[in-house]
């Protein structure tokens, strides 16, 4: 069979690259366009209808996954990345293949005895599963600063110095370990959204460092007095309401005890 | 444990200290009731005593030096006055000692608790002021300590020599004064040397932590500074790879870049710094690969002020910020990306600022953009001196300010002298 094939890629030299070894493979690829980004890719394949697309992941606009989301009927794929191959063996198995950056010519042999066995195209159904399992694949890197404007300069505070955090009327205030407040503008919502898991709510204005609590005592109406290992022994009262949110942390701390406090 | 050991020689030291001081005043006000068993009694209570109030006595540090002079004699004194001395009369069956100064001194009882209190404080504070003048930082601990000696010595019996001949000899019991001045003397020696001892233990910690704290510092830098980013290698590798057969003049070109920036990230001969124009010149090498790569999508311009560069700057600070435009600005836009380059000095301060036309920076938390280590590092070299800043408005671009030569001289000779 001979596949009518487009390639997506953002960089001249790597099209470049790819078109001069397809075509060496006269008898199974007939390169029928190119495109640059993934806007360019959706136009060409809705228009040229083709068999087969090398597909580039990081493209300006959009980027090579965010291209599969918006289509409704997919051609075979095989992703072309100068990225780690650990996330991308997802695609091996699924009717998909990928060639990593530089490309070789042996590589590209495997790639069409393999294409040679996959006699229908892939379902887009089949792509969205594999998507979702490849963001859960890539790992996010945790938020560990937070950056402040003060003036004309950025402070960074790193996460793993602050104890805990205190909303007044429109700020919130950052306290260190060693007791050095920084004032900023976010509110605790937009904060308890962003920050890792071992920051947690325990009153309609504090939220803590769980990595800081020494000692938890019970108060009566369902409430804890907090005391945090910063310099300065903080205490602290949780709200009524952040009853639930602080057992929950205690079931979660007692299941895992190691990651409670891995600073000790 | 450690702390334990500490304590338990503390107290052992001191206990052994107190004898003489029990010894003048039984020789002098209860010298005919002393009794042996009372006496071990008491140096029992003592050292159960100290082992209370070792906080106060033992602090190491207090928020002024005079509270420091003054805090642990009045501790010591007190506990002498209002709790052991008043044990042991009351174990060896003797009068109220406070009696002994009525009539020995001819003093109320409470005025004599108030004299000696009196000068538990005056004392120590004419210490202070003399050794304020006298005694200076630079001098060698043993210079120090007999300086600290003599003053002591000499604020104890000078007075004392002169309030003699003026009042006459035999209104004070010269003999028991004489004792109480040495034992005084003996207790702030040791104490002295005990500390300075423990000081020397902490202060080698000290140094040893600061020197793995500079290794620490320097392997951390290191690492940042010979970074490439692997996907930048391969992506260039693979336009090499692209542009072999169809463009040999860029190709050579694309080789020679590469080789030239990875010959200036892997240079470890040199120390930490660089100048503006040796930075400069490796950012232009590492957009001429990134031009080739992206095509006609690229642009970039470089603007220098000439004051600048000769000027030192950390290393490997500047291209971090490039490689953020590019991969955050650049790549993220369909159409024309543009970078610029602004270099210069303005009040006292070199300012490296780096200009794209992508998309924003985030608002307000950030992650992920490298400059954590890049603030880490102005931090480490300059303390406050250094600062990042980015904005959005009117053109997007981030700022590094940086003290002229100079400041972070003296982190770089503290790594170097290792």
């Amino acid at each position: 069979m001979r596949y009518k094939t487009l390639i997506i890629d953002d960089e001249p030299p790597a099209r470049r690259r790819l078109t001069d070894l397809l075509a060496t493979f006269p008898d199974d690829f007939e390169i029928i366009g190119e495109a640059e980004n993934g806007t360019e890719g959706l136009a060409k394949i809705r228009e040229l209808n083709p068999d087969l697309i090398f597909l580039d992941i990081q493209m300006p606009g959009l980027s090579g996954f965010e291209m599969l989301h918006l289509m409704d009927k997919a051609p075979i794929i095989v992703f072309c990345t100068a990225y780690d191959q650990y996330a991308l063996q997802a695609f091996e198995t699924n009717g998909m293949d990928y060639l990593i950056k530089p490309v070789r010519r042996e590589r590209l042999e495997q790639c069409i005895g393999k294409l040679h066995q996959i006699q229908k195209k892939t379902e887009p159904l089949q792509i969205q599963v594999l998507l979702q399992k490849l963001s859960a694949l890539t790992e996010k890197k945790p938020l560990t600063s937070l950056t402040i404007r003060r003036g004309n300069k950025m402070l960074f505070v790193k996460l793993s110095e602050v104890a805990y955090m205190e909303a007044s009327d429109k700020c919130v205030s950052l306290f260190t370990d060693k007791g050095t407040e920084f004032i900023t503008d976010y509110s605790l919502v937009q904060l308890e959204e962003k920050l890792p898991a071992h920051f947690l709510r325990i009153h309609r204005s504090t939220l803590i460092n769980t990595r800081f609590i020494a000692e938890m005592e019970r108060y009566f109406n369902g409430r804890y007095v907090i005391t945090l290992k910063d310099d300065r022994h903080t205490r602290l009262t949780s709200g009524r309401n952040y009853q639930g949110n602080i057992k929950e942390w205690m079931d979660d701390a007692h299941a895992h005890p190691g990651a409670q406090n891995p600073m000790e | 444990m450690n702390s334990l050991c500490k304590k338990s020689l503390f107290t052992a030291l001191l206990s052994v200290l107190f004898s003489p001081v029990l010894l003048a005043q039984n020789m002098t006000f209860m010298g005919k009731y002393a009794s042996q068993n009372a006496m071990i009694i008491t140096v029992i209570l003592a050292i159960i005593f100290l082992l209370l109030v070792y906080r106060p006595i033992f602090r190491r540090k207090y928020r002024s030096p005079y509270i420091g002079y003054v805090a642990p004699p009045l501790a010591i004194v007190l506990a002498i006055y209002l709790v052991l001395i008043p044990i042991y009369q009351y174990i060896s069956g003797d009068a109220p000692f406070l009696l002994y100064y009525q009539q020995n001194f001819g003093l109320q009882p409470w005025t004599a608790l108030f004299t000696i209190t009196a000068f538990s404080i005056i004392f120590p504070s004419l210490l202070y002021i003399t050794e304020k003048f006298l005694v200076h930082p630079r001098m060698s601990f043993w210079l120090q300590w007999s300086t600290k000696m003599a003053v002591t010595l000499a604020w104890f019996y000078v007075p004392m020599i002169i309030a003699n001949n003026v009042a006459g000899s035999g209104s004070f019991k010269l003999i028991s004064l004489f004792f109480v001045g040495m034992a005084v003397a003996m207790i702030r020696g040791a104490f002295l040397l005990f500390n300075e001892f423990s000081d020397s233990l902490v202060r080698k910690k000290d140094v040893e932590l600061s020197q793995l704290k500079a290794l620490k510092a320097q392997a951390e830098m290191g690492s940042l500074q010979a970074r490439i980013n692997p996907h930048f290698l391969y992506n260039a590798l693979n336009s090499i790879a692209g542009l072999a057969r169809s463009n040999p003049e860029k190709t050579e070109q694309m080789a020679l870049s590469l080789s030239d920036l990875f010959r200036y990230h892997t240079n470890r001969t040199s120390d930490l710094f660089s100048t503006v124009e040796e930075e400069l010149a490796m950012v232009q090498t590492y957009l001429d690969i990134e031009q080739i790569r992206f095509g006609e999508r690229l642009q970039y311009s470089i603007t220098s002020e000439p004051s600048v560069n000769r000027e030192k700057i950390p290393r490997h600070i500047l291209q971090p910020l490039v490689e953020n435009a590019v991969k955050y600005g650049i790549s993220s836009i369909e159409g024309q990306g543009r970078i610029a380059i602004v270099t210069g000095i303005t009040a006292g301060l070199i300012f490296l600022e780096v200009h794209d036309n992508g998309p924003g920076f985030p608002e307000g938390l950030m992650c992920g953009y490298g400059l954590q280590s890049i603030h880490d590092i102005l931090q480490l070299m300059y303390g406050d001196n250094a600062s990042i800043l980015w904005e959005n408005h009117p053109i997007k671009k981030i700022r590094v300010d940086l003290p002229v030569n100079g400041t972070a001289l003296s982190f770089s000779n503290s790594i170097n002298a290792q």
